[in-house]
């Protein structure tokens, strides 16, 4: 079947199987900063946004996103931007598989709360998973992007 | 175990070890109800809730039907029951300020539990309630009030009717939800991270003086612990002691089972000391 979606801010068409997650149909179409992982909806790693809420797309049905706005890393390189130089200056950053989904509910969390507590923002990100880091520089950097003392 | 509790463990372990992906022949949006009533119960077909648990069985069906083109994601407040379409995400029920001031939160707060912000923004609580997952946090809290589901096909029952009856072929349109004055809710879980299927469950709520309590993931569907429910509801008045003593009660008459998150001794000793934390919340 075909669909029809909007990937950050473009108009695209794919052909596509009616069974396909939409990791594969962005993967497959260049969007290699979406990452696969677990497959499971276990560790968040794939997270992206449909309609501006972050999803995982590994368990996505492509099909369901016809019609829909999605947005991955490499249309939010601005905001990605901003909070890597965060992350950077934290020296949190280590084998950096993590980063891209991290970002991406990040980014998502700071349209979404206002005046979060840390506890907010550990209750955000407990779908993130990263395996390398005990999450302490995360922390301390989302924090200061988030600016909650 | 019995064939009930092996039925849950199956579920459990299938999602947690993976059981492959459910492949779907042809993907459908119907424009209407009756369109989708018809396929699904004339043909090989299944209704795609959030889709989650679609990589957890190798089923085949002819058909996929998603119905989000029906206008079954709301929440409306009305003047005796808040009324949630099928659709709804967790997510937004979670963040609903109508449903926050209900039973003091207590359905906002066990979606909230629920694994993590990416799932609740995809599933549903129409599939989280038809898939009826004994691990099942919400269906569990909405067992503990006065809880209805509206069906296209046979109307109207309460949850707890639907949960006894086998597999139906059939829509669900909406979940009502009572309200009632001055009432009190309170949901207690305990799981191995925050992002796992609870290994026990448990929702109180109080209503003047009418207390239900349910405990779920036992690893079974949420049953109501009534003679415990009876024991408070004859007391005038319920010292600390009475919470401990009606704590065993529960643990002592709920079925519990073992599978792989928790044995049932386990379970048993849980059920005591989550049935004791939120009665203390309920009553005060």
């Amino acid at each position: 079947m075909i669909i029809n979606v909007f990937i950050n801010g473009c108009e695209k068409s794919f052909n596509i199987k009616d069974h396909e997650m939409l990791i594969d149909v962005l993967r497959n179409n260049g969007y290699l900063s979406v990452k696969r992982s677990c497959d499971t909806s276990s560790c968040g790693i794939c997270t992206v946004h449909v309609d501006d809420k972050p999803i995982l797309s590994c368990s996505y049905l492509a099909a369901r996103a016809n019609g829909k706005k999605i947005t991955t890393v490499e249309g939010l390189q601005d905001e990605v931007r901003e909070l890597a130089n965060f992350i950077v200056a934290e020296g949190t950053e280590q084998c950096g598989f993590c980063s891209p989904s991290l970002a991406m509910t990040v980014i998502a969390m700071k349209k979404e709360l206002r005046n979060p507590t840390e506890d907010d923002i550990r209750n955000y990100l407990v779908g993130n998973t990263c395996r390398c880091s005990g999450f302490q520089g995360h922390m301390r950097a989302i924090k200061k992007y988030m600016g909650v003392e | 175990m019995d064939a009930h509790f092996a039925n849950q463990d199956a579920q459990s372990k299938q999602y947690i070890e993976g059981g492959g992906e459910m492949k779907i022949n042809k993907y459908i949006v119907p424009d209407t109800l009756h369109e989708a009533y018809t396929l699904l119960t004339n043909t090989n077909a299944a209704i795609i809730g959030g889709g989650l648990f679609l990589k957890m069985n190798d089923k085949e069906i002819d058909f996929g039907i998603d119905l989000s083109e029906l206008n079954l994601s709301f929440i409306v407040d009305k003047e005796d029951s808040v009324e949630i379409g099928s659709y709804t995400t967790l997510r937004d029920i979670e963040t609903n300020e109508i449903i926050k001031s209900m039973f003091n939160g207590v359905i906002n707060n066990t979606c909230s539990e629920i694994y993590s912000i990416q799932v609740r923004n995809m599933a549903t609580i129409g599939g989280s309630i038809c898939g009826k997952f004994g691990f099942s946090d919400i269906i569990t809290a909405l067992c503990s009030l006065d809880t209805y589901l509206e069906f296209y096909n046979i109307g109207r029952m309460s949850i707890n009717e639907y949960l006894k009856l086998g597999n139906i072929k059939d829509i669900l349109l909406k979940i009502i939800i009572m309200k009632q004055p001055i009432a009190k809710g309170s949901f207690k879980s305990m799981r191995l991270t925050s992002t796992d299927f609870a290994i026990l469950n448990v929702c109180c709520t109080k209503a003047e003086n009418n207390f239900n309590i349910i405990v779920g993931a036992r690893p079974g569907t949420p049953i109501r612990a009534k003679k415990c429910e009876g024991f408070l509801g004859s007391l005038l008045i319920i010292e600390p002691s009475d919470i401990e003593k009606a704590a065993e009660i529960a643990s002592d008459e709920v079925e519990f089972g073992s599978d792989m998150k928790g044995s049932k001794d386990y379970r048993k000793g849980l059920c005591k000391t989550l049935v004791k934390r939120a009665l203390l919340e309920v009553i005060k």
